[in-house]
């Protein structure tokens, strides 16, 4: 036994150069997906010059913070800033605090209108008003050119999230233990709180990612609902000046500071804004990435 | 408070009828209590908003509210069909959501290869990277977009200038604005849309592979008979919901990388409903488009749900 140098198998040659082509692969579309993060960020630290004279490709080229400076001068988008964490929060507490009390009921078995309130939130999800008797409803309602206008938007209930959670209770938390906290003299709002939500953990903080990205990346409901400059939320500040490169035929809520900066700043002060709006969302996934895998699966095993 | 919520002895259950909900009301008023707000919420933004729909069919003049504009028939319809182009509005919605389903197989195949590759770290790099852009907001895409493609200042230039391409302006030239509206969105969602499909794949038994092993399949023949055929029913799945959605195109996007010069195909109907519906106030008319849209929408969906339902007998059937 002594003279066998390794006694693993090694994989065939064919095995050994689908794993360097499967490789290249990968490589190639990690390449794709990352090289336009790289350009942008690089951008966002190289000179004013050095973007207009097309000398990024890598790596800041006269690296200079000026187009971060420019930013933290700009009022408006600290104000967009300031109102998109407050919509985002208040958008995140309320739908999660809906998802959890209806998922809640709808995973007992015995709760006897579970299959009408099932089918009640369900039938939302296929027959939509639209946008144009939604926005006629709530500036009736008055909520037109205010905070609530926002936050009570389309998407603050949602519907696949409360399933999920739904799903995922009725999979993951065994029967029984319903039945012993009962035993033992808990009422449902406490076997909700102490038995089922903790053994979802996971799976509400994917919920809760969820519904802060939808909420920070949002720019359809600011554009359709405020007309107040002080209430943009950071999207909406930023739709005009994203697109102008482009488009410069619609110039609603473009920013005078803005409309009266120089070419050339302009096109840095972009690069470090995409920066600074993408950070919020792309640091949230990454903190609650490690609920990340048995998350999204404990919701979506069809039940 | 512990006796309202025991469980009684079953004798004592009502088995029918009123009395049977009375009691179970009783019981469970807290579950109930719990659904309350949600399904008040629902009722007034998901539910009252419907009687809007009848717009459709009204001249819609907002001093005299919904019930008091006159009625018109499918004079709506009859005068979006009477306008210019207002195929091109249908077209380009199709247009763009076949692009896309084309491009089906992608995630697929990525899943595939993710889920051979042996390289763990470097794999768990790649992944994690490809899920970044999809946390990007749909503006700042659009704004990388269009500094990205700039010909003057940006990577096209610098393209253009290093290998010496001659590449034009991609953000307003009417021919590569599907192109660049489909690829900039596999960009961002090509990684993410693997997520479904590997935790399909990491269902697999590890015995399954090490039974194909021991017959002599090599790992590209296991792809094919082990790792495929495990994810091919989720696959049909989504591809009859893709189908299903044709019509519900992405308005948010098209609308942000509408501009003068492309649109023409940048023109959906769900950017109509917007656009003509409430920028230029002709409420009845977006409306109309807006219904349109959405019942031809449902029509396929119904039918993409019928589908699934016959090919997998009942089991997965999306309603």
């Amino acid at each position: 036994m002594a003279k066998v140098k390794s006694n693993k198998i090694r994989d065939p040659l064919g095995d050994r150069l689908l794993q360097v082509g499967l490789g290249l692969f990968l490589l190639l579309f990690f390449i794709v997906e990352v090289y336009p993060l790289i350009y942008v960020v690089a951008s966002s630290f190289s000179s004013a010059n050095a973007i207009t004279t097309n000398k990024v490709l890598l790596w800041p080229v006269e690296f200079t913070t000026s187009s971060y400076e420019f930013v933290f001068q700009y009022k408006q988008v600290w104000v967009g800033f300031r109102n998109s964490v407050f919509y985002t929060a208040a958008h995140v507490i309320i739908q999660i605090s809906c998802t959890l009390l209806v998922a809640y009921p709808l995973s007992r078995r015995y709760f006897q209108s579970r299959r009408f309130v099932t089918f009640y939130f369900y039938l939302t999800t296929r027959f939509a008003a639209g946008m144009i008797p939604t926005f006629i409803l709530k500036s009736q309602l008055g909520l037109y050119n205010n905070v609530w206008a926002v936050i009570f938007s389309g998407t603050t209930i949602a519907v696949t999230h409360m399933f999920m959670l739904r799903t995922a209770i009725t999979s993951n938390v065994p029967e029984e233990l319903f039945d012993s906290a009962r035993i033992d003299g808990a009422n449902h709002f406490q076997s909700m709180t102490t038995i089922a939500f903790p053994l979802v953990k996971s799976t509400i903080a994917v919920l809760c990612l969820y519904g802060m990205v939808e909420s920070w990346n949002d720019y359809f409901t600011g554009m359709l609902y405020l007309r107040e400059k002080e209430l943009y939320p950071l999207q909406v500040v930023l739709r005009p000046i994203m697109t102008d490169a482009s488009n410069g035929m619609d110039a609603t809520g473009m920013d005078s500071a803005y409309a009266n900066m120089a070419n050339d700043a302009k096109e840095g002060l972009r690069y470090a804004l995409i920066v600074i709006t993408a950070i919020p969302p792309v640091v949230a996934y990454f903190i609650l990435q490690k609920n990340f895998k048995g998350g999204v699966m404990m919701g979506s095993v069809k039940g | 408070m512990a006796k309202s919520v025991a469980a009684a002895p079953q004798t004592l259950v009502p088995q029918k009828g009123w009395r049977r909900f009375a009691f179970n009301c009783k019981r469970d008023w807290m579950l109930y209590a719990m659904c309350l707000i949600p399904v008040v919420y629902v009722l007034i933004f998901n539910y009252i908003p419907m009687y809007g729909i009848q717009l459709a069919f009204r001249d819609y003049k907002p001093r005299k509210g919904i019930w008091g504009s006159p009625w018109i028939g499918l004079d709506n319809y009859r005068e979006f069909f009477a306008f210019y182009g207002s195929k091109n509005y249908i077209l380009n919605t199709l247009a763009i959501s076949t692009y896309q389903l084309a491009l089906f197989p992608l995630p697929v195949l990525l899943a595939l290869v993710i889920h051979a590759y042996k390289g763990k770290t470097f794999k768990k790099i790649v992944q994690n990277v490809s899920y970044v852009p999809h946390f990007i907001s749909l503006v700042v895409l659009c704004g990388m977009l269009s500094t990205v493609l700039s010909p003057l200042t940006g990577l096209v230039a610098t393209l253009n200038k290093t290998f010496g391409f001659n590449i034009g302006d991609l953000r307003s030239d009417p021919r590569a604005y599907r192109h660049v509206y489909v690829w900039s969105d596999v960009w961002q969602n090509l990684g993410w849309n693997t997520i479904l499909y590997l935790s399909a794949l990491s269902g697999v038994p590890d015995e399954v592979h090490e039974a194909a092993k021991v017959d002599g399949a090599s790992r590209f023949r296991r792809i094919w008979v082990v790792d495929f055929p495990t994810i091919l029913p989720m696959c049909s799945l989504m591809l009859i919901m893709q189908f299903g959605s044709l019509f519900s195109v992405g308005y948010q996007k098209a609308y942000l990388m509408m501009n003068a010069a492309n649109a023409s195909v940048a023109g959906m109907m769900s950017t109509y409903v917007y656009t003509h519906g409430i920028k230029t106030g002709e409420m009845g008319m977006g409306q109309a488009v807006g219904l349109m849209n959405s019942v031809l929408g449902m029509i396929l969906t119904l039918i993409a749900n019928g589908v699934a339902d016959r090919l997998s007998d009942g089991e997965m059937a999306l309603f």
